[in-house]
């Protein structure tokens, strides 16, 4: 190889840039502490490296999202623990009324504390966090929780989103019932179509009200006030059946009220169309403007067992007139005679008090084959008694409907009670009395011990000091003796009793003493034996009644019919009782007394609320608010029946709540979960990117010292590098 | 019979060879560091004399007179390696190629940089983070809401950004290449009129020894056109010289014409056409008119016209535009614009025009609505399509808003979308985010292949042009040892002379005279 100059310096300059290049590569890696600066000085690297940034970049906004989500938990929770309390507040808060008070000021108190707790349990649900309401489901409205006031101005329905909460028992079926989520890096699934998401591809931040504090009653109907619907005038209203929401509008067209029965139910049908052509019930109005859910068929309603109906006036409707609606769902005080079990040509009679004015009233039940025509005579017998009581005032029955029977007057209270006391009518009821005989608990005597008490007969008393024995014979022979020796007795023959429930009864002459403790310390404990009578005369003649009989430790309930007269009846009771208990059953004697040897026998009426002339509409909430309030009002109305059954129903509410809790928990926790996956992958992914972006800065240095060295050493060179010639020693 | 004088004559010739040898010795010193210089030889002989027809070879006896007629030279000589020549050539066109398709390459790179400076990735990151803080906080937040417009906003800036940066590469190099044009033809000019030189000179003196310092001016020529594109060379005996470039003859060293370089208007075309005079195109395999030919035409699956499938200029281009299209599209179709015009997030900047990269913008409707997304899809029973609005119909009448986010969630599903296509010839299919990582590992892997072809290019030249130094350079050790001997040589010779002068005198003076 001829090696001339111009190679030579060519390799230099190509070398010494070579090494330059390197050196500034590495500086400005070092400068920049980066591997790389472009994607072409490492494609391979920048490739991943873009995957892993965009991983981090995702990470770093879950962890936000999670956080929000934990903070909208946290509060969550801490709110519904907070109802927990409240409502073992509530529930103590009846038990008191309910035990300790018999006072109707004292219950006022009681339901004004309800009434506020109800307020603060408003409160609690309408919390938000950082500007969402937490239990408004979808909704921001920051009150989706509010408490209607009845027109007494006392707190009467809790609505939730504008909708009673009694209004629907479905839960989705309230306005803003859809979750709310939020992406936390689970792999949204979305449906390209709908846009819809699958719920279990994230997390759920939004809690439905409706759900979280129950929605929906026993039972409902809505009770228009049909004067207050007038003709020419436009109404909206919004229409809640059996989970179905429909608006009704109309111009009313109708003068009387059958004219806007008829139309309204000609809204309502044409609405419910659908529902109808699904055979679901649809609502109904009846001729007292109550509002129903009836399953239709050929023309007929009947009413839905459990069935809800709502109607709120539509606060959105511009322009439109507002109807009086009482939506009796939850507490409601609404009295019923029960038409249809009314005896034939029986005459009853019933308290009724209308506001502040109580009246007796008096009907015959009308006799006709016909069962329905009965009825309708029946209540045209009860509207003409309610006249005359009420002249007028606007007293009326319900003729037909759901509301048959029941007893109203518009803007008044009413409440009817079965006629008492000397004139129970009730027909399924006979006058039971009882007597109960004084008796000593002769098995509680000690041997030997030395006993008082104070026995009177025919006005007389004497304070009688006896010494028991070794048995109840020996203990009852002493007592025999020293009541005959007693001088207020002279000449009376005393029975002292020594088994069966009897024992320890004193009795003379077939009449029973009574026995009562003495104020000495060594006086007798007294107790008594009860005697039963039935005064057979008070049942009516082919009336069956029925009795419950506790014979010793066995209870039977016993039917018999109403005799001619008054032994018939006693046969009959008799024949009754044989059958219930067999031989050796207990005997009515002529004079009514039901006795069965030395074992006590306890007479009651069994009531059959079903077949009870006068009922009370009871109804309860599944929302514990609403429950709350109910317990108010009964207490204001003295119905402590009804405000202990609230206490059951927030019991089981209670239960309701704490599950709620405990899946908050579990999602809380599925949060934590989440947080420490994704900080954990978040770490790994930053080493990653420290592995593919930033410099190995030992590395780089020493590079660049190499480099550098290499460079000096090559400028050292450049003096030599045109190398000297022959030329230079040709002499 | 030996002529009296015809040592004299041979060593006359000697000296004057010897002299003319030291002379081409230091030409070749002289031009040690000229460009093109190719080392010279004098072409030596050993003379001989023969007679007309048969052939009388001085070593015959009867012609032994005529023996020793000493040196002669044929003439100059270049020395170079022609298949060397051509091998340089080949490669320097591919060095030449490769460097100025990573120079462009590499300016494009700096503008959708995505690692020092924040780029398409970072920007599109932003606008999903916006759009994720939003969905979390009241659909009714403006606040919230403004930031995703802001964020979108941002983003189309940057594709604006990207396009104009784009267009103003693309400029540069339409006018460098118009430039390169011009200049390849003034380059093929000067080749013709040194053609004619060369003609001229060889009709002259018709041998194989031509004009060497013209026929280096040549090679330098020929070397210089060798990096605009791949040549063919053919030398004629008159010393003319043919190029072919690409095929295409563009100088006739025959016809002593050129076939000049045509490239058309680009901003007529908005695409480079370039040909010759003749009319045939311009097809080359490599130099740095292909590297401008592909780097401006080149346009991956989207290519019309005389565009190719390279990924140039105007490929990043399409890609970032139909980036633009494809987003506008898509989160426009989340969105519900099919159903409703005012539902559009994206749209371009003059209306009914076609979403390019360049005029992407927000839409009115979202700029001046920023909660617009916020909106839910509802199916209206009624009408049955699709209506927008914060919830149900009374509440949209009442203009009640709901907490109900799915539609920003549906926006955000669109980030993790893996089936949306890119491209009207579905030059990908993916999520947004891999398309960046496409388009970034597309233009970084080119350019890293580019890179290493242009590194091979340039240690093979290298190597050539030390293996044509190794043929045709000047060393000067060498030249220096040639001085030295001809040096000797000459002084060899002048003895010669002495000693002739000698023996002529021996017989002249001295021949027949005895005892003086």
């Amino acid at each position: 190889m001829r090696i001339t100059n111009s190679t030579i310096l060519r390799g230099y300059n190509r070398d010494l840039n070579r090494i330059l290049s390197l050196k500034n590569a590495t500086e400005h890696r070092i400068t920049t502490n980066r591997r790389f600066s472009r994607a072409s000085e490492s494609p391979l690297a920048a490739a991943k490296a873009l995957t892993v940034r965009k991983s981090l970049y995702y990470n770093e906004q879950y962890t936000e999202n999670l956080k929000t989500a934990n903070e909208f938990y946290t509060e969550a929770e801490t709110s519904l623990l907070q109802v927990s309390e409240k409502m073992a507040q509530i529930s103590e808060t009846i038990v008191a009324a309910c035990n300790t008070t018999k006072d109707i000021v004292d219950y006022n108190i009681y339901a004004q504390q309800l009434e506020t707790s109800a307020r603060e349990l408003c409160a609690i649900f309408n919390t938000d966090s950082a500007g969402r309401t937490i239990f408004g489901g979808e909704s921001n409205d920051s009150m989706p929780f509010a408490i209607l006031d009845d027109s007494s101005g006392s707190a009467a329905t809790v609505t939730y989103h504008g909708i009673p909460v009694n209004a629907m028992s479905d839960y989705r079926e309230f306005p803003y019932s859809a979750n709310v989520n939020l992406d936390i890096g689970l792999g949204m699934v979305t449906n390209q179509s709908t846009h819809e998401i699958d719920d279990a591809s994230v997390l759920r931040i939004s809690f439905n009200g409706a759900k979280v504090s129950g929605c929906g009653a026993e039972y409902g109907v809505a009770d228009i006030d049909l004067s207050s619907v007038q003709k020419n005038r436009t109404y909206s209203l919004d229409v809640y059946a059996g989970n179905v929401k429909k608006t009704i509008n109309f111009v009313c067209s109708g003068e009387t009220n059958a004219e806007k029965v008829a139309q309204i139910n000609a809204e309502l049908d044409k609405e419910f169309a659908k529902t109808k052509a699904y055979g679901e019930p649809i609502p109904h109005m009846d001729e007292q403007g109550v509002i129903y859910l009836a399953d239709y068929d050929d023309g007929n309603f009947t009413p839905v067992e459990n069935g809800i109906c709502s109607v709120v006036n539509n606060e959105y409707a511009k322009r439109t007139s507002k109807v009086t609606v009482d939506n009796d769902s939850g507490y409601t005080n609404k009295f019923k005679v029960n038409v249809e079990s009314l005896t034939e040509g029986q005459t009853y009679t019933l308290d009724v008090t209308v506001g502040d004015t109580k009246k007796t009233i008096s009907f015959v039940a009308a006799v006709e084959s016909d069962a329905l025509e009965r009825d309708k005579l029946t209540i045209e017998n009860i509207q003409s008694a309610l006249n005359e009581a009420f002249p007028g005032e606007d007293v009326s029955i319900s003729k037909s409907g759901i509301t048959k029977g029941i007893i109203s007057a518009e803007g008044k209270n009413v409440k009817v009670l079965v006629h008492d006391p000397m004139g129970d009518v009730a027909r399924n009821t006979v006058n039971i009395s009882s007597t109960s005989q004084d008796k000593i608990n002769l098995k509680a005597l000690k041997d030997g011990e030395t006993y008082k008490f104070c026995a009177t007969v025919n006005g007389k008393s004497a304070d009688i000091e006896f010494t028991a024995g070794a048995d109840a014979n020996v203990t009852a022979a002493n007592i025999k003796t020293a009541l005959q020796a007693n001088t207020a007795f002279t000449g009376m023959t005393f029975d002292v009793s020594t088994s069966g429930d009897k024992i320890g009864t004193i009795a003379t002459g077939g009449n029973p003493v009574s026995i009562a403790k003495t104020s000495d310390s060594n006086s007798v404990s007294v107790s008594s034996f009860p005697t039963y009578s039935i005064d057979a005369n008070s049942a009516i003649d082919g009336v069956t009644y029925k009795l419950k009989v506790m014979y010793g430790t066995s209870v039977r309930d016993i039917e018999f019919t109403g005799g001619a007269d008054k032994d018939e009846t006693i046969a009959n009771i008799n024949k009754a009782l044989e059958n219930a208990f067999g031989t050796g059953a207990p005997t009515v004697a002529d004079d009514g007394k039901i006795t069965a040897g030395d074992t006590a026998v306890v007479l009651s009426n069994s009531v059959d609320t079903e077949k009870s002339v006068v009922e009370r509409e009871r109804i309860y909430s599944n929302n514990y608010i609403q429950l709350t309030l109910d317990a108010a009002r009964a207490l204001r109305n003295g119905d402590i029946g009804y405000a202990n059954g609230c206490l059951d129903r927030i019991a089981t509410a209670k239960e309701n709540l704490l599950a709620e809790i405990a899946d908050m928990g579990c999602n809380e926790e599925f949060i934590d979960f989440n947080l420490t996956r994704i900080t954990t992958r978040s770490e790994n992914l930053s080493e990653r990117q420290n592995d593919l972006e930033v410099v190995d800065a030992k590395k780089e240095i020493t590079l660049w010292k190499t480099y550098e060295a290499m460079y000096n050493a090559c400028l050292q060179m450049s003096s030599s590098v045109v190398p000297n010639s022959i030329f230079n020693y040709i002499k | 019979m030996r002529p009296t004088f015809l040592g004299f004559e041979v060593q006359k010739r000697t000296l004057q060879i010897a002299q003319k040898n030291i002379d081409v010795t230091g030409n070749n010193v002289s031009n040690i560091n000229t460009p093109g210089y190719t080392r010279q030889r004098v072409d030596l002989y050993a003379d001989y004399i023969s007679s007309q027809g048969d052939p009388q070879w001085t070593s015959k006896r009867s012609q032994l007179g005529m023996a020793g007629q000493g040196v002669n030279a044929y003439g100059v000589s270049q020395i170079r390696d022609q298949f060397i020549d051509k091998r340089y050539r080949e490669n320097v066109a591919v060095e030449a190629e490769t460097e100025t398709k990573v120079g462009i390459l590499t300016d494009i790179e700096d503008i959708l940089d995505n690692f020092e400076t924040d780029g398409l990735q970072y920007y599109t990151q932003q606008f999903f983070n916006a759009l994720q803080d939003y969905s979390g906080k009241k659909p009714d937040s403006k606040d919230v809401a403004i930031i995703c417009v802001n964020s979108a906003v941002n983003l189309c800036q940057l594709l604006n950004t990207y396009d104009t940066e784009l267009k103003q590469v693309e400029d540069t190099y339409v006018s460098e290449l118009q430039d390169t044009v011009e200049y390849v033809n003034k380059l093929l000019d000067e080749m013709n009129t040194l053609n004619q030189k060369i003609v001229k000179e060889k009709f002259h003196y018709p041998d194989e020894y031509g004009p060497n310092e013209l026929n280096d001016q040549m090679n330098l020529y020929i070397d210089e056109l060798a990096t605009y594109g791949n040549i063919e060379v053919e030398h004629f005996d008159d010393g003319s010289y043919s190029i072919k470039m690409g095929g295409v003859t563009v100088l006739d060293g025959e016809a002593n014409k050129t076939n000049r370089l045509i490239m058309k208007d680009y901003d007529n075309y908005g695409q480079v056409i370039l040909g010759f005079e003749s009319g045939h195109d311009l097809n080359l395999q490599s130099g740095s008119l292909k590297a401008y030919f592909d780097m401006l035409n080149g346009n991956g699956v989207y290519a019309t016209g005389h565009q190719n499938s390279e990924y140039g200029i105007a490929y990043f281009r399409s890609a970032i535009n139909e980036f633009a299209r494809t987003i506008a599209k898509t989160f426009n179709e989340a969105n519900g614009a099919d159903f409703d015009d005012f539902r559009k997030m994206f749209e371009p900047a003059t209306e009914d025009a076609l979403i390019t990269a360049g005029n992407i913008r927000v839409s009115k409707a979202w700029t001046e609505d920023p909660t617009m997304i916020g909106k839910v899809r509802k199916l209206d029973d009624e009408t049955g399509l699709y209506v927008y609005g914060y919830d149900q119909k009374e509440q949209v009448i009442n203009g009640k808003v709901t907490l109900q986010n799915t539609n920003v969630l549906y926006l955000i599903s669109q980030f993790d979308n893996k089936s949306i296509k890119f491209g009207n010839a579905h030059d990908f299919e993916g999520s947004i985010n891999e398309y960046i990582s496409f388009i970034s590992n597309r233009l970084g892997q080119k350019i890293q292949y580019e890179a290493g072809r242009n590194d091979t290019a340039i240690n093979t030249v290298d190597g050539l042009l030390d293996a044509r130094d190794d043929i045709s350079a000047v060393q000067i050790d060498e030249e220096g040892v040639n001085m030295l001997n001809y040096q000797k040589w000459y002084n060899a010779s002048s003895r010669l002379v002495t000693a002739l002068d000698d023996l002529l005198d021996k017989l002249i003076n001295g021949t027949g005279r005895v005892g003086l």
